[in-house]
C-alpha cells in the first residue's frame, strides 16, 4: 500500500518535472533546431552566443570631467540653500536635569535630589521652574520637544522589551519579549515591557510672563504629536470602554507608572489607552542616545500664537518626576519651528558644500592632469601592435 | 569553524563512483591503470553516457555524505564464494543474490526530504548557520529573530535540494530506462521477454548482435564457430575494437536449442562479487564433469555484442553486483585556486568577525559597568546576570560575544556559495552553447563536464598537450615511400617540374581501374602505379609485403570490404596496398589471401612475431608456393640492425629517403623480407612451441627466438605516412603563447618528429635562441646537460635585459605598455617578472628531452633542476614519454609551481595527464571516450582550446573575479553597519536594519543584479580577446582576484559601512519632520540606511557594469523596484513593525538629500580612482574597450578583425613524425584460431571464399585449421599474454 502511494507520488513528480522541463526548454532553445534535426549543435540564438546588444559605457575624460563639475557647480548652490532652510528654523533649548524644586519645604534643593531623597513619595512630584527670554519670535508652527541624553532606548534590550501585539489589542499575547515586566500581581502588565515601563513622565506648562509679571498660558496641544502611520497600524485598544472592567481587565498598570495606561490623558478621553499620543512616541525608540521627542504643539488656534510665539519672557512649568541623573542623563526643552526640511540641523548643507568643493577641485585636477600627461584613446594601441601580436 | 574549510573538508576525499574500465581488452602497454570512465554517479555506461550529456552538475561535494550514507545501508554482503544452478530458480533464491534491478537514485518521494537534509547539514557551511540558528533561539543571546538566518538558510537548501531532486529524477529516470530494457530470457524451457530488473542470477538469456550485455554472463553458446562472440568494450574503457570471448566447447554444443537449454543446469561455482574486469575464477560442473571458468567465458554488462548473431549464457551477476556495478573510481574533487583562496579568506573572515565580536565584548563590558549597570533603572539586566556590578557586566558582555557573533554573521555570506555556483553553472552553460566552439562536421558542441572549474579556465599557465589525436588528426595517409633505393611520392608540378606540396584542387593518381579501390585514398605520383602496373618486382614485393604483414581483420559492411586495424598506421598501409592492387581479403588463422594484379594468391601463415613497444617492429612467417618467407617490418633502426648482406649503395639511398620522410615530418617504417629454409623452421619452430609452452622466463625466450630469426633480412623499401594536423593548429598554438600560456608537448613519438611537429605548429620557431636537447641515458647524463641549459639560460637572459632596457628608451610608449600588460584590472603593482616572459618575442629558448632522460630528471635530486630550465623555456618537448611520464610531469609542474596546468589528450594513454592536471580537456576524437570521459571539457578540435581559454576562461575568470570582489564589498557594507551602531546603543549588539531586511538583503535585494553581472558582463569582446591574446595575462598573475582585491573590497565595503552611518546620522540627528514628528528614531533610522545601502550597493553594480544588455537593466533596476515593493509589501500587507518608517522617510526632502548626499560621496571617489588608472595607466582591457567604441563610433566594419577559424586555415598541410603504432595487434586473436568468420558472401570476394575449403561447414573447418597449428595457437597465446 505504501509503496503504492511512494510509486504514485514519483510519478506525479516526475510528471511536473517534465511538464517543467519541457516548458523551460521551450524558452531556452530556438524551437526551429531542436525539433527538426537531432544535431547537437547549439541555438544561435543572441542570448546563448553572448551576442545581446549592449551599451558599454566607458570612463573617458569626457564623460568623467562633466560629472565632476556638473556635481559641484549643482551641489554647492543646493548646499547653501539647505544650510539657508536649517539657519531659518529658531530653537530654544534649556536644559533642566539640575532644576531648582520651587516647594519651599524642599529647601532650594534640586528637584533631582528630591526624587532621589529616601523620603520622597512618588504622589507628589517636585515641580520647578524653567525661566527664559525669547529674543526673537519664534515663527510658525511652534513644537514642544523634550530631550533625553545618555538615555539608551536604543539598547537591544530595551527595544525589544514591548510586545507589538498587546499594543494592537490583543488580550491574550505571551508577552515573552517584555520579561522582566511582563506580568505584575500575576496580572500581565498593561503595556508591558521596559520601554513602556520608562515611560517619560515629566509634564510641563508654557507660561509667557508679561511684563507685569502676570503669567499667560501657552495653550499646549498634546494631541497630533504621534505619526499618523503609528496611531493607524500599530497602536489599537482592546474591545471595550477605556476603563479598568472594560479594555484592561485583568491588567497591571506597569511598574513606574503613577496610572494605568487607560489614564494616561484624562483631559482627552480618547487619548488613553495603548493609543496614547504620548506612550505611542515615547514607543518609537530612539536611534542614538541623545534624542528628542515631540511632547506638544502650541495651539495656533489661541490668538496671541497665531503665527508665531512672540518675543519675550516665558517660563516652564516642569512637573520634575523622571529621575535621569543616576545614568549620567540630562533632560531638556526644546521649542522650535520648523522649515520645509525640518528642524535644525546644518549637517546636510556643511556636506553638500564640501562634496561639491572636493568634486569641483577633482575636475580640475583631473583635467589638469588629462591634459598633461593622459593618454589619448586608441591611437596608442593601435601603435603598440608589438604587444598584441596582431 | 568556518563555512570555508566546510567546503574544504568535504571536497576532498570525495568519492564518487563511477563506471570503471580496464585494460581488460587492452594489451596496450602498461596502461593498466583503471580508467574511470565516468565520474558522476552513473554504473552502468549507458546511464553514464546520458549523464555525461547533461551538463555535468557536479554537486560531488553535496552528493557525496549521502552517497556514503547510501552505500552503508546496503552493506557488501558477506559472500565468499557464489554458487549458482543454472535454471534452478529456488536453489539460487535460497542465497537471496541481488537481482538485475539497478537502482543508482538516492531518494525516494518519502525518503528525499530526510535524507537529503542530512545530506546537506554534513556541508559545514549549512551546519554552520544551523548553529546560528540555534544560538538566535536562545532568548539571551539572540539579538535578531532566528528568520533573519533561517530565510537565506531555507532559500539555500531549497535550491540545493531542488537540483539534487532534479539530478535524482534524472537518475530515476535513465534507471527506468535500464531496468525496462527487454531481453530473452529462457523460462521453463521457452523464451520469454523480460525486463532487464527481472533478469535473475541463474537465468539463461539470450542476446542478440548489437544489445548490450545485460549482466555478467557465463557464455554458454553462440552463433558463431567454436562458441566465439566478439564484445566492443568502447562503453566500459573507450576502446572500439573488438574482444572476442569464447564459450567452452561443451556448452557451446548446446547452440540455440532451447529445450537443450533449458535443462541445462551445470552448476556454477565462483568468486563472489569483485571489481576485477581482468579476472575471473569459478568452475562448473555439469553432466558429471568440471570445467574450469575464466574470464574468456564471461560477457560483461556493458558491453555490446557485435558480429555475433546470437548467443545464450547464465547470469552469474546482476544488478549492483555486476563487476561494471562493483568498479567505482575515486575521483579527486577538482577545485579552482579561487576556491581555494576563498576558503583563506574565508577564515580570514571569520577571524575578523570573532575579533570584532571580541572588541564589542569589551566595550560591552566597560560601558555596562560605566553606564549600562546604573541604567538598570530603566533596563533591568538580563536574568542569567547576577546582581554584582562587575559580574553582572562581565555576563552580559559575555552573552554579547554571542549575540554579535549572530549580528555580524552575514560578513560571511551564506549565499556565497550557492552563488558561486549557480554563476558557474551559468558560465557552463554558455561554454556549452557556444557555436564557435561546435565542430560541424563530427556534429560535437564542446562540453563543460565539470562545472566547478571555470574561472580558473582564465588562469592556466602550464598546458601539456599530447600530440597525436590532439594537435594531429590521427588519420594517417600513406604519402611516400622508398622502394629498392628509389623515391615515390612527391608530387611533381607539370608546369615547372618542380616538387611541390600537393593542394586540394591537385589531380591525384587515378586508381579506379582497381575494383576494389576506395575513392578517398589520394596518391600524387603516376610513376609508382606505372611501376605496379608494369610489373616491377620491387614494387610487388613492396606492396605483397603491406597486404600481407599486418594484423588488420577484414569485414564487410554494406556489401564493401573495409578493414578493421588495431592502429590508423596499419590500416594506411593495407589500405595503400589494397589501392595499388594487392588485396588484402581475407584471413583465416591459418592463412591469408590476398589479390594481386597476377591473380589471387593463398599464403599459409606459419607464425606472426607480433608488435609491442619494445620489439618495434612485426612479422609473419608465411608458406607460399612451397617457399617459407618471413615478412618483417619495423622502426627504421631496428630494421637496418637486422638487415643482412645488403647492396650498400639502396641501403644509402633508402637512409637517405628516410631522413627526407623524417624531415619532412612522416613516420616511417622500414620493410624487409627473408627466405627461410624449411628444416631451419621446422626447427625453430619446435623451439619456438617450447618456449611458448614454458613457464618460466617465457616471454625472454620467445623474445630470444624471435630476434634469432629476424636477422639477415632483404631490404625491401620504406613506407612515409603522413600524420595530418589539425584545422588551425600553429596559430592557436601562437596565440597560446602570445597570451603568456607555456606550452609542453608530450608525446611518444620520436626526438627528430617531434621536434619537427615543433616546428610545424609552431611551437618552436626561428626566433628561438636554442633548442637545449636533453637525451642522456645516465644521471650523470642528463645532470650535466641540464646544468649546461642552466648556464647557457642564465647567460644570455642578461643580455635580453640590457637588450630591452634599450628597446624601453627607444620605443615610447613601451614602459605604459609593460605596465598596461601588468596592470590589468585594478592592480598597478608591478610584478616581478620572470625572465622568461620577456623572452616571448624574440630569442627565447626551447627545451626538448627524451623519455630515458625524462627518467632520470623526474627523480627527486634532478626534479628541480630540471623544472628550472624547462619553466625558463618558451616551448617544452617530451618525447618518447610514457602515460605514467605524463602524469609525472604535470604533477611536477603542479607540486612546484604555483601554477594552473591544464592537459589536453584524446586517448587512453593521456587519461592519468588529464587526471593530475588541474584542469583536463578532452578532445572527443578518434581514439575512443576515455579522455573526454575523464575531462573536465571536451572539446571537438584543439583549435577551440584558443577560445576555451581566452574566450571562455577568461571572461569566466573575470566575471566571478568581479563578483567576489563585489560580494564581499556589499556584505562588508551592509554588515558594519551594526558594527558602527554598536558605538551608539551600548554594544548591545542592536541591529540597525529590520530583521526582515537582514534575511533578504542577500538573497532578494543585492543578489539579481550580480549574477546578471557575472553572467553577461564582458569588458571587452570575444574577438579582441582572440585578437589581442595578451588580455588574458591578468587570469596568468591572479589580479583580479587575490588577497589584496579582497582587502580592498572588503576595505571599501568598510569606508563604505563608514559613510553609509554617517551621512544619516548627520542628517537624522536630532532630526523632526516639516510637521514637528520626531524622526529621529531607530526604526527610521535603520529603514533608511538600509535603503541607502541597497541604493548606493546598486549604484556600485551599475559602475561595474560594463556591458549592460537588457537583462542587466531588468535586473539593475527591477531589483531596486522589488526593493521598495517588497518593503512596502512586508509592512503594510503581512504587518512588519517597521511599518511606516521608510514611508514617513520617503515622504520628506531630508531622505532624498541625504540618499543623494551618501551615493555621490561613495561613488565619486571611486570614479575618479578609476578615471585615473584609466587615464594614466589603462590597462590593455581598457585601450581595448576604448578602441571598440572608437571602432563602432564609425561605424567600421568590424569584420576584418574576425578571424574565423577558416580564415586562419593555411592551405599547406603540415607534417609530423612517427614510428609505429603503440598498440599490440590482433596477432595472438588471430594465430589462435579464434578470429574465424563465416565466409562473407559478397560477391566481388567470392573468389577468394571459394579458395577456403569446406566454407559451407565453418565449424568443421576452423576444428581442423585449429588442430593442425597447435603450435602457433600456443605460441599466439603466450605471447599476447605478455
Amino acid at each position: 500500500m505504501k509503496r503504492v502511494f511512494s510509486q504514485q507520488c514519483e510519478e506525479l513528480v516526475i510528471k511536473v518535472v517534465q511538464r517543467f522541463e519541457h516548458s523551460t526548454s521551450a524558452i531556452m532553445s530556438s524551437p526551429v533546431s531542436s525539433e527538426q534535426t537531432k544535431t547537437k549543435r547549439p541555438s544561435s540564438s543572441k542570448f546563448r552566443q553572448q551576442q545581446l546588444p549592449a551599451w558599454q559605457p566607458i570612463l573617458t575624460a569626457g564623460t568623467v570631467l562633466p560629472t565632476f563639475f556638473v556635481i559641484g557647480v549643482a551641489f554647492i548652490p543646493v548646499g547653501i540653500a539647505l544650510l539657508t532652510f536649517s539657519g531659518n528654523v529658531q530653537e530654544v533649548v534649556k536644559e533642566y536635569t539640575q532644576c531648582n524644586s520651587i516647594d519651599p519645604a524642599h529647601n532650594n534643593a534640586t528637584c533631582d535630589e528630591v526624587l532621589s531623597s529616601p523620603n520622597h513619595t512618588a504622589a507628589t512630584p517636585c515641580t520647578c521652574h524653567i525661566n527664559f527670554n525669547v529674543t526673537e519670535s519664534l515663527n510658525g508652527r511652534v513644537y514642544m520637544y523634550y530631550g533625553l541624553t545618555n538615555f539608551y532606548q536604543n539598547h537591544r534590550r530595551y527595544v525589544k522589551s514591548r510586545d507589538v501585539n498587546q499594543l494592537m489589542g490583543q488580550t491574550d499575547s505571551a508577552l515573552s519579549d517584555c520579561s522582566p515586566f511582563a506580568t505584575a500581581d500575576k496580572k500581565p502588565i498593561a503595556p508591558c515591557g521596559a520601554i513602556a515601563n520608562s515611560l517619560f513622565n515629566d509634564t510641563f506648562e508654557l507660561k509667557m510672563l508679561s511684563s507685569a509679571g502676570a503669567e499667560l498660558a501657552v495653550p499646549l496641544v498634546r494631541t497630533g504629536i504621534a505619526w499618523p502611520s503609528d496611531k493607524k497600524y500599530k497602536f489599537e485598544n482592546p474591545p471595550g470602554p477605556l476603563t479598568a472592567d472594560g479594555a484592561f481587565k485583568n491588567t497591571a498598570k506597569p511598574v513606574n507608572w503613577k496610572r494605568a495606561v487607560y489614564e494616561l490623558d484624562p483631559a482627552h478621553p480618547e487619548n488613553n489607552g495603548y493609543e496614547n499620543e504620548d506612550l505611542i512616541v515615547w514607543m518609537r525608540t530612539a536611534a542614538l542616545p541623545t534624542f528628542r521627542k515631540l511632547w506638544a504643539r502650541v495651539n495656533e488656534s489661541a490668538e496671541t500664537f497665531k503665527h508665531s510665539l512672540p518675543a519675550g519672557e516665558y517660563r516652564i512649568v516642569v512637573s520634575y518626576a523622571y529621575p535621569v541623573t543616576s545614568f549620567g542623563g540630562t533632560k531638556r526643552i526644546i521649542l522650535s519651528t520648523t522649515s520645509l526640511l525640518g528642524g535644525k540641523n546644518p549637517f546636510l548643507g556643511v556636506a553638500y558644500i564640501v562634496v561639491g568643493c572636493i568634486c569641483l577641485v577633482l575636475g580640475v585636477a583631473f583635467l589638469i592632469i588629462h591634459v598633461k600627461y593622459g593618454k589619448r584613446g586608441t591611437d596608442t594601441i593601435t601603435n603598440r601592435t608589438d604587444w598584441s601580436g596582431h | 569553524m568556518a563555512a570555508g574549510t566546510a567546503a574544504a573538508d568535504d571536497g576532498d576525499d570525495m568519492e564518487t563512483s563511477g563506471s570503471p574500465a580496464s585494460g581488460q581488452s587492452s594489451p596496450a602497454e602498461g596502461n593498466g591503470e583503471t580508467i574511470e570512465m565516468c565520474r558522476r554517479g552513473s554504473e552502468d555506461p549507458e546511464v553514464a553516457e546520458v549523464l555525461t550529456r547533461q551538463p555535468a552538475t557536479a554537486k560531488e561535494r553535496l552528493l557525496a555524505g549521502a552517497r556514503r550514507v547510501f552505500r552503508l545501508k546496503e552493506p557488501p554482503p558477506p559472500e565468499t564464494e557464489r554458487r549458482i544452478r543454472a535454471n534452478d530458480l529456488e536453489y539460487n533464491s535460497q542465497f537471496q543474490y541481488a537481482n538485475n534491478f539497478i537502482k543508482t537514485y538516492k531518494y525516494t518521494v518519502l525518503t528525499f526530504w530526510p535524507l537529503n537534509l542530512f545530506e546537506q547539514f554534513q556541508r559545514l557551511a549549512n551546519f554552520y548557520f544551523a548553529c546560528l540558528l540555534v544560538l538566535q533561539l536562545i532568548g539571551p543571546i539572540s539579538s535578531l529573530t532566528p528568520i533573519t538566518t533561517l530565510l537565506p538558510l531555507l532559500g539555500v537548501l531549497s535550491v540545493t535540494a531542488a537540483k539534487d531532486a532534479y539530478d535524482d529524477y534524472q537518475r530515476h529516470r535513465n534507471d527506468r530506462q535500464v531496468n525496462n530494457r527487454v531481453s530473452l530470457v529462457l523460462r521453463h524451457g521457452k523464451l520469454t521477454r523480460e525486463q532487464w530488473s527481472n533478469v535473475r542470477v541463474g537465468d539463461v538469456i539470450r542476446m542478440e548482435n548489437d544489445q548490450f550485455v545485460a549482466a555478467d554472463l557465463l557464455l554458454l553458446s553462440t552463433s558463431e564457430p567454436n562458441g566465439l562472440s566478439y564484445i566492443e568494450t568502447a562503453e566500459l574503457d573507450g576502446e572500439t575494437n573488438l574482444k572476442c570471448r569464447q564459450a567452452l566447447p561443451a556448452t557451446a554444443e548446446l547452440g540455440q536449442d532451447e529445450t537443450l537449454l533449458g535443462k541445462f543446469d551445470g552448476k556454477i561455482n565462483c568468486e563472489p562479487p569483485n571489481n576485477n574486469l581482468n579476472k575471473f575464477e569459478g568452475t562448473l560442473e555439469w553432466n558429471g564433469k568440471k570445467f574450469a571458468l575464466d574470464n574468456d567465458k564471461i560477457l560483461l554488462r556493458g558491453c555490446v555484442l557485435r558480429n555475433t548473431q546470437w548467443c545464450y549464457g547464465v547470469v552469474i551477476f546482476a544488478g549492483r553486483d555486476t563487476k561494471l556495478m562493483q568498479n567505482s573510481g575515486k575521483t579527486k574533487f577538482k577545485r579552482t585556486s579561487i576556491d581555494r583562496l576563498l576558503n583563506v579568506i574565508i577564515l580570514g573572515i571569520v577571524g575578523f568577525l570573532l575579533l570584532m565580536c571580541l572588541f564589542c565584548t569589551i566595550a560591552c563590558g566597560i560601558w555596562e559597568t560605566v553606564t549600562g549597570q546604573y541604567f538598570r533603572v530603566y533596563l533591568p539586566w538580563d536574568a542569567l546576570a547576577p546582581e554584582g556590578a562587575t559580574a553582572g557586566a562581565t555576563v552580559t558582555a559575555l552573552l554579547v560575544f554571542f549575540s554579535y557573533a549572530i549580528v555580524l554573521n552575514t560578513v560571511v555570506p551564506i549565499s556565497l556559495y550557492v552563488s558561486v555556483e549557480v554563476i558557474r553553472l551559468m558560465q557552463s552553460f554558455l561554454i556549452n552553447w557556444d557555436l564557435a566552439m561546435y565542430h560541424e562536421k563530427s556534429d560535437t558542441p564542446a562540453k563543460a563536464r565539470t562545472t566547478t572549474l571555470n574561472e580558473e579556465l582564465g588562469q592556466v599557465q602550464y598546458i601539456f598537450s599530447d600530440k597525436t589525436g590532439t594537435l594531429t588528426q590521427n588519420i594517417m595517409v600513406f604519402n611516400k615511400c622508398s622502394i629498392a633505393g628509389k623515391n615515390y611520392g612527391d608530387f611533381i608540378d607539370p608546369v615547372i617540374g618542380e616538387v611541390i606540396e600537393p593542394t586540394e584542387d591537385t589531380q591525384a593518381v587515378d586508381f579506379s581501374a582497381n575494383d576494389m579501390y576506395e575513392p578517398s585514398f589520394r596518391f600524387f605520383d603516376q610513376t609508382l602505379l606505372d611501376a605496379v602496373n608494369s610489373g616491377d618486382e620491387d614494387s610487388h614485393m613492396f606492396f605483397r609485403l603491406l597486404s600481407l604483414c599486418h594484423t588488420v581483420m577484414p569485414e564487410e559492411k554494406d556489401g564493401k570490404l573495409k578493414y578493421q586495424a588495431q592502429s590508423p598506421d596499419e590500416d594506411a598501409l593495407v589500405s595503400a596496398a589494397r589501392n595499388f592492387g594487392f588485396v588484402f581479403l581475407s584471413r583465416t588463422p591459418s592463412s591469408i589471401t590476398i589479390r594481386t594484379p597476377r591473380g589471387e594468391e593463398e599464403h599459409e601463415v606459419l607464425c606472426i612475431l607480433d608488435f609491442n613497444n619494445v620489439r618495434k617492429r612485426m612479422s609473419v612467417i608465411l608458406r607460399h608456393g612451397g617457399k617459407i618467407r618471413l615478412y618483417c617490418k619495423g622502426a627504421d633502426n631496428i630494421v637496418f640492425e637486422r638487415l643482412g648482406n645488403v647492396e650498400p649503395e639502396t641501403k644509402a639511398r633508402t637512409e637517405e629517403h628516410l631522413q627526407k620522410f623524417a624531415g619532412e615530418g612522416l613516420r616511417t617504417l622500414v620493410l624487409a623480407y627473408k627466405e627461410l629454409d624449411d628444416a631451419y623452421f621446422e626447427e625453430w619452430k619446435k623451439r619456438h612451441h617450447e618456449a611458448s609452452v614454458s613457464l618460466v622466463e617465457r616471454d625472454e625466450k620467445l623474445d630470444a627466438l624471435f630476434e634469432e630469426i629476424e636477422k639477415d633480412l632483404v631490404l625491401i623499401g620504406a613506407t612515409a605516412i603522413e600524420d595530418k594536423l589539425q584545422d588551425g593548429v600553429p596559430q592557436t598554438i601562437a596565440n597560446l603563447i602570445l597570451a603568456g600560456i607555456r606550452l609542453w608537448v608530450l608525446t611518444g613519438d620520436k626526438q627528430e618528429t617531434a621536434i619537427n611537429i615543433g616546428y610545424s605548429c609552431q611551437l618552436l620557431t626561428d626566433d628561438l635562441q636554442d633548442v637545449f636537447v636533453v637525451e642522456g641515458h645516465t644521471m650523470q647524463d642528463v645532470e650535466a646537460e641540464l646544468n649546461r641549459c642552466m648556464d647557457d639560460l642564465s647567460r644570455p637572459s642578461a643580455d635580453a635585459k640590457a637588450h630591452q632596457h634599450k628597446q624601453s628608451l627607444s620605443v615610447v610608449t613601451f614602459s605604459s605598455v609593460r605596465s598596461a600588460a601588468s596592470d590589468e584590472g585594478y592592480g598597478h603593482d608591478t610584478p616581478e617578472e620572470d625572465p622568461t616572459s620577456n623572452a616571448s618575442g624574440s630569442g627565447g629558448f626551447a627545451l626538448v628531452i627524451n623519455g630515458h632522460s625524462l627518467i632520470w630528471a623526474l627523480t627527486s635530486k634532478l626534479e628541480r633542476l630540471f623544472l628550472d630550465v624547462a619553466c625558463q623555456c618558451q616551448a617544452v618537448i617530451c618525447c618518447r614519454v610514457t602515460p605514467l611520464q605524463k602524469a609525472l610531469v604535470v604533477d611536477l609542474v603542479k607540486k612546484h609551481k604555483k601554477a594552473v596546468t591544464l592537459s589536453i589528450g584524446d586517448g587512453a594513454n593521456d587519461v592519468s595527464m588529464i587526471k593530475t592536471a588541474h584542469i583536463g580537456v578532452g578532445i572527443s576524437g578518434q581514439e575512443g571516450l576515455q579522455a573526454v570521459l575523464s575531462s573536465d571539457y571536451s572539446i571537438a578540435q584543439f583549435r577551440y582550446l584558443e577560445r576555451l581559454l581566452l574566450v571562455h576562461g577568461r571572461w569566466s575568470y573575470y566575471r566571478m573575479c568581479k563578483f567576489l570582489r563585489y560580494f564581499f564589498y556589499k556584505n562588508f557594507a551592509f554588515t558594519l553597519c551594526h558594527f558602527w551602531y554598536s558605538f551608539f546603543c551600548g554594544f548591545s549588539a542592536q541591529t540597525v536594519f529590520d530583521p526582515m531586511f537582514i534575511a533578504v538583503y542577500n538573497l532578494f535585494y543585492t543578489s539579481m543584479p550580480v549574477l546578471a553581472l557575472a553572467v553577461f558582463d564582458q569588458d571587452v569582446k570575444e574577438r579582441q580577446s582572440l585578437t589581442y591574446p595578451k588580455l588574458y595575462t591578468p587570469g596568468l598573475r591572479d589580479l583580479f582576484f587575490n588577497k589584496l582585491e579582497f582587502f580592498k573590497s572588503a576595505t571599501y565595503g568598510f569606508v563604505t559601512s563608514l559613510v553609509l552611518f554617517i551621512v544619516p546620522y548627520g542628517t537624522y540627528k536630532d532630526a523632526v519632520s516639516p510637521e514637528g514628528y520626531t524622526i529621529s528614531d531607530h526604526q527610521l533610522f535603520g529603514a533608511v540606511v538600509a535603503t541607502v545601502l541597497v541604493v548606493v550597493v546598486t549604484m556600485q553594480i551599475c559602475l561595474d557594469t560594463t556591458y549592460w544588455t537588457w537583462l542587466n537593466h531588468l535586473c539593475v533596476w527591477g531589483s531596486l523596484f522589488t526593493y521598495i515593493l517588497l518593503q512596502f509589501f512586508y509592512n503594510y500587507v503581512l504587518g512588519g513593525v517597521y511599518v511606516g518608517s521608510l514611508a514617513m522617510a520617503m515622504s520628506e526632502a531630508n531622505f532624498w538629500f541625504c540618499t543623494l548626499l551618501t551615493v555621490i560621496v561613495l561613488m565619486v571617489p571611486v570614479l575618479a580612482w578609476r578615471f585615473y588608472f584609466v587615464d594614466l595607466h589603462p590597462t590593455l582591457a581598457d585601450l581595448v574597450r576604448a578602441k571598440q567604441r572608437e571602432d563602432k563610433a564609425q561605424k567600421r566594419r568590424m569584420d576584418e578583425f574576425q578571424r574565423t577559424p577558416s580564415a586562419r586555415r593555411r592551405g599547406r598541410s603540415v607534417r609530423s613524425g612517427y614510428a609505429f603504432a603503440h598498440q599490440e595487434g590482433f596477432g595472438r586473436l588471430i594465430t589462435s584460431g579464434k578470429m574465424m568468420r563465416r565466409p562473407p558472401p559478397l560477391a566481388s570476394l567470392s573468389m577468394f571464399s571459394l579458395g577456403r575449403s569446406g566454407a559451407s561447414s565453418p565449424r568443421a573447418d576452423t576444428q581442423v585449421t585449429f588442430c593442425a597449428e597447435p603450435s602457433s595457437v600456443s605460441m599466439g597465446g603466450g605471447h599476447g599474454d605478455r
